[in-house]
């Protein structure tokens, strides 16, 4: 069943003083289902973030549509209704856990607020009782929710912020680089934790990142975009074996492993911008 | 030996930062040093150059082209951070003054420390310009940082520190910030530029099979310790140690692929 | 050999002050003049209004303590009595003046574009001038009196307020945690006021409090040159003018002891600004 549907999106930034305008996002299309995940990959300047915060709503698309669950978000933009409307359909895991919270709030204090403004008639236990059951969901220990920010590891900080995202019961969660910053160790449990809450909730998932092995480990499909435009999409596996894209097939032998010379890299990237310029 | 850290102690308060480090690097050679956040992987670097936290207590020896960081002179300390080693950060926007021209920030060294005539200096740093590989070095000698990308300024930082001729380079998560194409250009670069000029490199990384794909031997540190220490090239065989094996497990890996493309 | 290295090193811990006791100095100053000011009538020893022409311009000591003005009138319960007027003031000028400045600093910050413009082309054209001849205008056009002088005042101040809040506001914003709000659905307004203006409080509450010292000189001065409170009060900035007369015979109490009364409580004040500024940002 598709809970998210992406239409078109386009958007282009007007250029600096003279400069060219911009194109982060050329008609970029793609659909999600409940429970699936998506990964977007891209280096900086593919527009990955673009179409991130266009689809949550950040950003104003040029053209293009976005429905979720059949509703399409865009039409009517402005008015409180509409971005109740949106907040409950999608949110979303931004990359820095300690800027992306309120330093102010504790944990429950936090979600408490998102409870109080999304579910109307919540009594004072139900509220506790929800509290204790979105951090138990997200593995956050109970004694952490008096605690603020600054005492939080990066680890359980994201936790937070998924959690905080999960309160509205929505049904898309964006991650825009959201495990990039965390350790090695912490990243791999956040993405058990996003790969549980997807398949227990249903939740379908938008990844993007700059890191290759880290989307196949969390997506059943990837899209691959390059300066604004969506140059290979295609099921993970298949496209982490067989990249078609020569830009898929240079990012997929950027990354260090075994074999791996940044000369031959280097070589490709070089090669790669030659055939660009010629296009 | 370009670097030797024996038995480095550091404490701040009452923790101990540092627990017994001990390491080397010599001429022409990659070292890596990986580790996780607070493993103390950056305070380790830094003592190369004797940068500690205020009020931090230090205990050991640590010796840069033969020059004993802990006891030495302050003018010692000085010709060593100004000539022998130099230092790479992670972000090269921060490490750039973003109202001065590059053209100023790359020469201060030059200017300020070894008394070298500005326009001489200018001279020096267009030519490492082009060693890193930065087109039309004129041109980027006016510019303001924010008008170049991540990559160029790493490369502007790179020559910038090259050009005290230095015989130990510490990079520190150097490449970290980069897309992973960009990294793979620096570090590249870095490998030519280390055979031409005989250095030594420290390469502080949180990256271990970075690490282990590029650098000749690997320490892996943990909570201030040192737990591992191997050629790169085993530990993709064989990992060995415990935490080793623990941190390269938890690195998602790319699936085999059907068609080799890596050289 | 364990050494304890003291060649400057980059550091990204703060710097530890090893001096508290100018914080609790100045913050003593500042309770005794507001303890003056609230319970003037109970602690100064004379009535700040009793005349007594058998001792003019008596020195300190004895029966007056900071001795007599002109009239015989003693000085130190004219200072205690001068607190409520002379803080009051500060306190309304800053308040006015903070309200306004705020309002427009987080606007423009929030909605940039042609609002941003508008408003930051007005403040700069009120910042750019002068304020005490701001307020001398005001005063020609509406009359003198404490008022008039409190509102002019505010009126100068809040360009200075509304581009710091702006400016801090501008950077506030930046951080993701703003545009989680606004996923929550959160409209502008409120976030700005119960979201983001709480997170600004720690970086204004310093420069504030400095502001308010400033403030009070600038009253002060306004007083002192008539255009403010006008007498009987024992203003502190009027009694500066009125020990005027004093101070050409060679008698300088009356003029010196509020002078040094605004100095203490200015310093204290900027004393305690920086050091709450530095506190509230070393927690972040």
């Amino acid at each position: 069943m598709t809970v998210l549907q992406v239409g078109k999106l386009c958007k282009t930034y007007p250029g600096r003083r003279g400069a060219e305008p911009v194109v982060a996002a050329n008609k970029i299309s793609f659909e999600v289902e409940a429970g699936g995940s998506l990964g977007i990959v891209g280096e900086s300047g593919s527009g990955k973030t673009t179409v991130a915060r266009m689809l949550v709503g950040l950003v104003r698309p040029d053209e293009g549509t976005v429905t979720i669950d059949g509703q399409e978000l865009l039409q009517d933009w402005r008015g409180r209704a509409a971005r109740l409307r949106r907040a409950r359909s999608i949110q979303m895991v931004f990359q820095d856990p300690y800027t992306s919270l309120d330093r102010r709030l504790t944990v429950e204090g936090c979600l408490r607020d998102v409870l109080r403004r999304h579910r109307a008639g919540l009594t004072k236990t139900r509220c506790k009782e929800e509290i204790a059951d979105l951090l138990d969901q997200v593995g956050l220990a109970s004694r952490l929710a008096t605690s603020r920010p600054h005492e939080l590891s990066g680890g359980q900080r994201q936790r937070v912020a998924i959690a905080k995202a999960l309160a509205v019961r929505p049904k898309v969660l964006v991650l825009d680089e959201a495990v990039s910053a965390l350790d090695v160790s912490v990243q791999a449990r956040i993405l058990a934790l996003l790969n549980e809450i997807r398949a227990g909730l249903g939740i379908g998932l938008v990844f993007v990142s700059h890191d290759l092995a880290v989307v196949g480990e969390v997506t059943d499909r990837i899209l691959v975009m390059y300066q604004g435009i969506a140059v290979e999409q295609n099921f993970t596996a298949g496209l982490l074996r067989r990249p078609e894209h020569p830009y898929t097939q240079m990012l997929l032998s950027s990354a260090p492993g075994p074999g791996w010379q940044p000369e031959r890299v280097a070589e490709l990237r070089a090669a790669f911008a030659l055939t660009e310029g010629r296009r | 030996m370009l670097l030797e850290i024996e038995n480095l102690v550091v404490s701040l308060r009452d923790t101990q930062i540092l627990r017994g480090i001990s390491l080397q690097v010599g001429t022409g050679e990659t070292v890596g040093l990986v580790g996780e956040s607070g493993s103390g992987k950056s305070t380790t670097a830094r003592a190369a150059l004797r940068l500690f936290p205020d009020h931090a207590q230090t205990d050991g020896r640590v010796s840069v082209a033969g020059v004993d960081m802990l006891s030495a002179v302050p003018a010692e300390v000085r010709r060593v951070r100004a000539g022998e080693a130099a230092m790479i950060f992670q972000a090269p926007r921060t490490a750039l003054n973003p109202v001065r021209r590059i053209g100023d920030s790359a020469t201060e060294r030059l200017v300020h420390v070894h008394g070298v005539k500005r326009a001489a200096a200018r001279t020096k740093i267009a030519g490492l310009f082009e060693e890193v590989g930065l087109r039309d070095p004129e041109r980027l000698l006016k510019l303001y940082p924010h008008q170049l990308s991540g990559g160029m300024l790493q490369r502007v930082v790179i020559a910038a520190a090259l050009s005290i001729d230095p015989s130990l380079l510490l990079a520190d998560e150097a490449t970290s910030a980069l897309d992973v194409t960009t990294q793979a250009e620096v570090l590249a670069l870095l490998r030519r530029l280390r055979a031409g000029r005989d250095l030594g490199v420290l390469f502080i990384t949180h990256d271990l099979h970075l690490a282990a794909a590029y650098c000749d031997r690997v320490y892996v540190m943990k909570d201030g310790q040192i737990v591992d220490h191997q050629p790169g090239a085993t530990i993709f065989e064989d990992p060995g140690n415990e935490y080793t094996r623990a941190l390269a497990d938890a690195v998602p890996k790319l699936p085999e692929r059907e068609m080799e493309v890596r050289g | 050999m364990t050494v304890d290295l003291t060649t400057p090193v980059l550091t990204a811990t703060s710097i530890r002050r090893r001096h508290e006791w100018p914080f609790y100095l100045s913050a003593g100053v500042l309770a005794l003049a507001v303890i003056a000011a609230v319970f003037a009538p109970l602690i100064s020893p004379y009535s700040p209004s009793e005349t007594d022409f058998s001792a003019i311009w008596q020195p300190a000591g004895g029966a007056h303590w900071l001795g007599t003005d002109q009239l015989g009138r003693d000085l130190l319960s004219r200072i205690i009595y001068g607190a409520r007027p002379s803080l009051l003031g500060a306190i309304a000028l800053l308040a006015i003046a903070t309200v306004l400045g705020v309002a427009i600093g987080i606007t423009a910050a929030w909605h940039r574009g042609w609002v941003d413009t508008a408003l930051s082309r007005v403040t700069d054209v009120m910042f750019a001038f002068p304020g005490l001849l701001f307020v001398v205008l005001v005063i020609a056009v509406f009359d003198r009196g404490q008022l008039t002088s409190v509102l002019g005042m505010a009126l100068a101040y809040a360009p200075a307020i509304a581009k710091f809040t702006r400016s801090i506001a501008l950077e506030e914003i930046t951080r993701p945690y703003v545009d989680a709000y606004r996923l929550q659905g959160v409209g502008g307004l409120v976030l700005c006021v119960r979201y983001l203006l709480p997170n600004l409080l720690p970086t204004l509450v310093g420069y504030l409090v400095v502001l308010f010292g400033e403030g009070l000189m600038s009253l002060a001065s306004l007083n002192f040159l008539g255009f403010g409170s006008q007498p009987p009060s024992s203003e502190w900035g009027l009694m500066v003018e009125e020990g005027r007369t004093g101070v050409i015979q060679g008698i300088v109490g009356p003029a010196l002891v509020p002078g040094l009364t605004i100095a203490l409580v200015v310093v204290a004040t900027n004393v305690l600004g920086v050091r709450l500024s530095d506190k509230l940002a070393v927690r972040r």
